[in-house]
């Protein structure tokens, strides 16, 4: 492993300098926000020569979290094979009785509303919490099922260890198709009413030390209202596109519930709001210039989530300042914008962490071995071809508005299909009928298509992949979609029948 | 203006009542949110203070429920002030204060007509209230 470059010019000052100033009392410590105000005022000479440490902070949800805890050894002992605490499934990665809380698993009884995240805030809090396990048992671990309850008192280890945390940004969602989705964005209301984004812009952690000079494995950090460590790059760590992780551990059993909250997303799943800070040495004049950065100079895409492909749609480009100004401009239109991370809480954070370096409770580390600047986040390797709607669609039978329901039904029975989609003269959609509406119609004795035409149609695209669709049928409720053109034409229909041939669904 | 929620049965909804009371009294009610079928529903409406009194008698004696609408409750040990209700609230009732603090203005809750901020939380800290 590569050494830690040291800069060629010599640093102003020196980490252990720093900490020889906290013990003394005479350091001087400044929020980010407080340094880019003086930065401005006073002048990058004047901020180095004042400013030994600048404090960062982030609170937002941060799905890849969890804990690792190990309950001790049972009489007579239990090798775990799988394991719940408030009915929400623990991971069981090790021999007997360590056992991983994951921050997104959901509880089994009440799925969305509680989990993981849940369940580490709760032990934080103090609160008992019900374990339950099973095994096959074995000659040195006889037991195959145990119930008990617990407390982190009861613990041996509750640490927290979240494999990526603390995004340098992240992208704005919002959504252009016709209904309200629910995502890991939040609520997304439909074309384009608003968009959510994440990240405290300017108070970002890693943003306020761009090219990780001083942060990487062993930096210490605040973490959920304790101190804690940089263990490495995070996963999904992409500095090259300024969307930089970090992977983190702290003792939970330390960590104060105002900072570690779990939370859940509407029809989404559960997750971990983490509140993150960490203290960026001011070294040299580089860190001086790195930790005056503003929210205008961040920026981040905007995105349409309503799209559900890796490669979703960009649709423009806006700064942090923008977003927290609670309104932007999405291709001409002025859209409202709401935070998904706390910004309040993320001040905080970096109060704290500036009033606690003030009070000799937290000293400055120099990281062992610096993040990477030079890895890339690779999509997945599919060996299996996906499929797409124009890979199972066929052609539609079709009628027009005019004609009679006995007409349909001959041609329902001659094709044998259940579904005739209605079209006008130049073949555009202009709605769907089906076997029961047309089976109705004639035990009522009505003779007008018009009368039993469905007019909200839920449609395809050729491009779009079958899981998608397939997800639409059962949304809503349905067994065809008429595949359709930007211009409305319809080009075909895929039925749930084609589906479950190729997906087995 | 105080907001009343009034709910119609199956055999009300042919009859054109709030004109009739409006005219009847001279009050303007401002109608908010409506949402009435063939089979009955319910719209939100404001009334001025002063006319509130005789405007809900009125309703009630033709046969309409009113109700104040229930409005939400904001849990404020479990609300972190991220703002993911903000954009959600059709009626800016909720905001930030200066220091990114999560203000709820209550006069201009829909109440349960509305609700759509109660799903959008992810601290699951706003509750619809009676």
């Amino acid at each position: 492993m590569e050494d830690i470059k040291i800069p060629t010019k010599k640093n102003f000052r020196t980490v252990e300098e720093i900490n020889e100033k906290i013990r003394n009392g005479d350091v001087q410590v400044l929020t980010a926000l407080e340094m880019k105000k003086l930065v401005e005022s006073s002048g990058v000479e004047i901020a180095l020569k004042e400013v030994d440490v600048v404090t960062t902070g982030t609170f937002g949800a941060m799905c890849s979290s969890g804990a690792l805890i190990n309950v001790g050894h049972s009489d007579p002992p239990i090798k775990i094979q799988r394991a719940w605490m408030n009915d929400v499934e623990v991971c069981h990665p090790g021999a007997a009785v360590d056992l991983f809380i994951g921050a997104t698993q959901m509880s089994e009884e009440q799925p969305f509303d509680y989990g993981g995240g849940h369940l580490i805030e709760d032990l934080i809090r103090g609160k008992e919490v019900e374990l339950r396990a099973t095994s096959y048992g074995t000659d040195c671990y006889p037991r195959t099922q145990i119930s008990t309850n617990l407390t982190k008192d009861d613990l041996n280890q509750f640490y927290l260890l979240n494999f990526r945390n603390c995004y340098q940004r992240y992208v704005c969602a919002v959504n252009s198709l016709d209904q309200t989705i629910y995502t890991y964005m939040g609520k997304l209301l439909p074309r384009f009413r608003n968009a959510n984004f994440s990240g405290a812009g300017e108070l970002n952690p890693l943003m306020n030390d761009l090219t990780y000079e001083t942060i990487g494995l062993g930096t210490r950090i605040f973490l959920g209202g304790a101190q804690g460590y940089v263990i490495g790059e995070g996963t999904q760590h992409d500095p090259k596109n300024r969307f930089g992780t970090i992977m983190v551990k702290g003792n939970c059993k330390d960590m104060s519930p105002e900072f570690i909250q779990g939370a859940s997303f509407t029809n989404y799943g559960t997750t971990l709001y983490v509140g993150l800070g960490i203290p960026i040495p001011i070294l040299n004049e580089e860190l001086v210039k790195k930790t005056a950065i503003r929210d205008e100079d961040i920026f981040t895409d905007i995105v349409d989530y309503g799209i559900p492909r890796r490669a979703r749609p960009k649709i423009g480009k806006v700064n942090y300042k923008d977003l927290k100004s609670g309104l932007i401009d999405v291709n001409g239109k002025r859209v409202r914008t709401s935070s998904l991370s706390s910004f309040k809480k993320a001040k905080q954070v970096s109060e704290l962490l500036k009033l606690w370096i003030e009070n000799q409770d937290f000293y400055l580390t120099t990281p062992v071995e610096k993040l990477p600047t030079d890895t890339v986040f690779k999509p997945m390797k599919q060996t299996q071809e996906t499929s797409f709607v124009s890979n199972v669609m066929h052609n539609a039978i079709t009628c027009t508005e005019d004609e009679e329901i006995q007409s349909i039904a001959n041609r329902i029975v001659t094709n044998s299909v259940n579904h005739i989609v209605v079209i006008d003269e130049s073949g555009k959609l202009r709605g769907i009928v089906t076997s029961w509406d047309v089976t109705k119609a004639m035990a009522e004795r009505k003779n007008q298509l018009s009368s039993v035409v469905s007019r909200r149609v839920v449609t395809a695209k050729p491009e779009e992949p079958l899981e998608t669709a397939s997800r639409k049928m059962a949304q809503h409720n349905i067994s065809a979609l008429p595949v359709i053109n930007s211009e409305r034409k319809v080009l075909g229909i895929v039925t749930a029948e084609d589906v479950s041939r190729l997906l087995g669904k | 203006m105080v907001k009343i929620l009034l709910k119609f049965s199956e055999s009300l909804v042919g009859k054109p009542i709030t004109s009739e009371i409006v005219l009847k009294y001279n009050v303007p009610i401002n109608i908010i949110t409506a949402n009435i079928t063939s089979k009955g529903g319910e719209f939100l409406a404001e009334i001025p203070d002063e006319a509130l009194e005789k405007m809900v008698k009125a309703f009630r004696q033709r046969g309409l429920i009113v109700t104040l609408p229930k409005l939400i409750e904001i849990d404020e040990k479990e609300c972190f002030s991220c703002g993911a209700c903000i954009t959600i609230c059709p009626v800016e009732a909720l905001e930030f204060d200066t220091d990114f603090s999560l203000v709820f203005n209550k006069e201009k809750c829909l109440g349960s007509t509305c609700n759509a901020c109660v799903d959008a939380c992810p601290a699951k800290a706003i509750n619809s209230v009676g």
